[in-house]
């Protein structure tokens, strides 16, 4: 019986048409593949020029003539490495890029209208530690599209303590770069832009400004902060700011931190607050610290008599005496009894160090 | 001449360290992953070994650590080349027995003098 017209017709167009998506994904694939062993081939031969320019101990970072193609690949090396590398042999890599113009057309493009092309200009001026580019990252932290504004802070702390001021006042922006890679940024930065994290201190600075300062001062160890962090635990408005500033007068360590974490640590002060600076005296440590902590350790306040606890496991001999002191008592403390457990578990998997 | 065999699956990284050693007078083999990394140290018996961390199959640890149990090796020179930076990484790595411990973004003229001292030390 013979197939009616109307359905051989459309059975061969179907055919055809699956014969023409066949040859188009074949031809799709062999261009891909084309493409990529031409990519390879290229690669293959700027990889020498840019080991070269790695090589070369004047850090001149002077490369051969080379045609566009390979040119272009050099450049997308070099910038691939940039962020693997660091000291002369990175500088080198990036007075290649200066060199061949590859920076300026960064700075350029972060006022292009594409956000791909300038969250990319961000990066690579980040990667390349290009001061000149200060001002325009900066301006990307206000930009409409937030994708740009967090690669402009995360390549603006690559930039070292000059980027901290900007860092510090995009927490305020009305388009605003989120608290934590600000952060991240600013730790990247380093201690070096101390002096500015410490005017982020002041009270004309808002509340998640004054916060983030006094968190970061700990981070990064500025000793030099500790009677500034005093001055906030004691008279900044903000509680957020003032349990900042226990924790770094914690992490700092200095003696001199140890009466305002006292002060921080009355029964008139808010419980969060003397959380904080519970730990905080565990790890300063000392006679005064000790004698201090162990009277809240039968604190109704749960979470103080732990973090009381935690504090005195901190403080070595001392600390732990008093701990076991408190746990044998006749009004046991469990958060004693708790934190001498933990402190036995955490010794008992302390990792066996290689003969 | 002293070898030395890198051993990490970035071939950046191998091919700029191989440059910067071999300029500075050392032999270079290279491995792309910890299997072929710890044949190849118990095999050759390079005078230093640079050791990435994170590799597919093996990672750097587990190769320093079991280089360590071998006699052969346990007094190798191991460098760790890593991006974990963290305290506690620094502290695991030298408790598996690395010699000395690099964190990545690396100053390969840094890898160099560090290679070149653990050399001059000679702890093989």
């Amino acid at each position: 019986m013979n197939a009616p017209l109307p359905l051989l017709e459309a059975l061969t167009a179907l055919s055809g048409l699956l014969s023409v998506l066949a040859i188009a994904t074949t031809a799709c694939k062999v261009q891909r593949a084309l493409r990529l062993r031409r990519h390879r081939r290229l690669e293959a031969a700027a990889r020498p020029h840019v080991l070269r320019v790695l090589a070369d101990d004047e850090r001149s970072g002077s490369a051969p003539e080379m045609n566009h193609s390979l040119g272009r690949t050099f450049e997308e090396l070099s910038i691939s490495l940039l962020p693997k590398l660091r000291g002369a042999d990175r500088d080198a890599l990036v007075a290649a890029l200066e060199n061949r113009g590859v920076l300026e057309r960064a700075r350029r493009r972060t006022s292009r209208s594409g956000a791909v092309g300038r969250a990319r200009a961000a990066q690579l001026l980040g990667d390349a530690g290009d001061e000149g580019a200060l001002p325009g990252l900066a301006r990307l932290l206000a930009d409409r599209d937030p994708e740009v504004r967090t690669v402009a802070a995360r390549a603006l702390g690559k930039l070292g303590p000059t980027a901290v001021e900007p860092l510090l006042a995009a927490l305020d922006s009305p388009r605003p770069v989120p608290a934590g890679i600000v952060t991240m940024a600013l730790v990247h930065a380093g201690a070096a832009g101390a002096d500015d994290l410490t005017q982020g201190l002041d009270l004309s600075r808002s509340a998640r400004v004054r916060t983030v300062a006094a968190e970061l001062l700990g981070q990064l160890g500025v000793l030099s902060a500790t009677g500034r962090l005093a001055q906030t635990l004691a008279d900044d408005p903000d509680l957020a700011t003032r349990a900042a500033a226990a924790r770094s007068l914690g992490r700092l360590g200095l003696p001199e931190g140890i009466t305002p974490l006292l002060a921080a640590l009355h029964e008139a002060q808010p419980s969060v607050l003397r959380i904080d600076a519970a730990r905080a005296l565990g790890r300063i440590g000392g006679a005064s610290a000790v004698a201090a902590l162990r009277e809240l350790l039968v604190s109704p306040d749960i979470e103080l008599a732990r973090a009381t606890a935690e504090g005195l496991a901190a403080c070595g001999d001392a600390g732990v005496s008093a701990l076991e002191a408190a746990a044998e008592a006749p009004v046991s403390a469990p958060s004693a009894r708790e934190a001498l457990a933990r402190l036995t578990l955490s010794t008992s998997r302390r990792p066996a160090v290689a003969a | 001449m002293p070898t030395v065999l890198v051993v990490d699956d970035d071939p950046d990284i191998r091919d700029i360290a191989t440059m910067k050693l071999e300029q500075a007078g050392l032999e270079v083999v290279t491995e792309a992953d910890g299997e072929g990394g710890l044949a190849a140290a118990l095999e050759l018996a390079p005078d230093a070994l640079l050791l990435d961390w994170m590799m597919p199959r093996l990672t750097g640890i587990e190769v320093c650590s079991r280089l360590r149990e071998h006699p052969q090796t346990a007094r190798l020179p191991i460098i760790l080349l890593t991006a974990k930076a963290q305290e506690a990484d620094i502290e695991r790595g030298f408790a598996a027995g690395a010699t000395d411990y690099l964190v990545k973004p690396f100053s390969p003229r840094e890898l160099v003098a560090r290679i070149t001292a653990v050399l001059a030390r000679g702890t093989k």
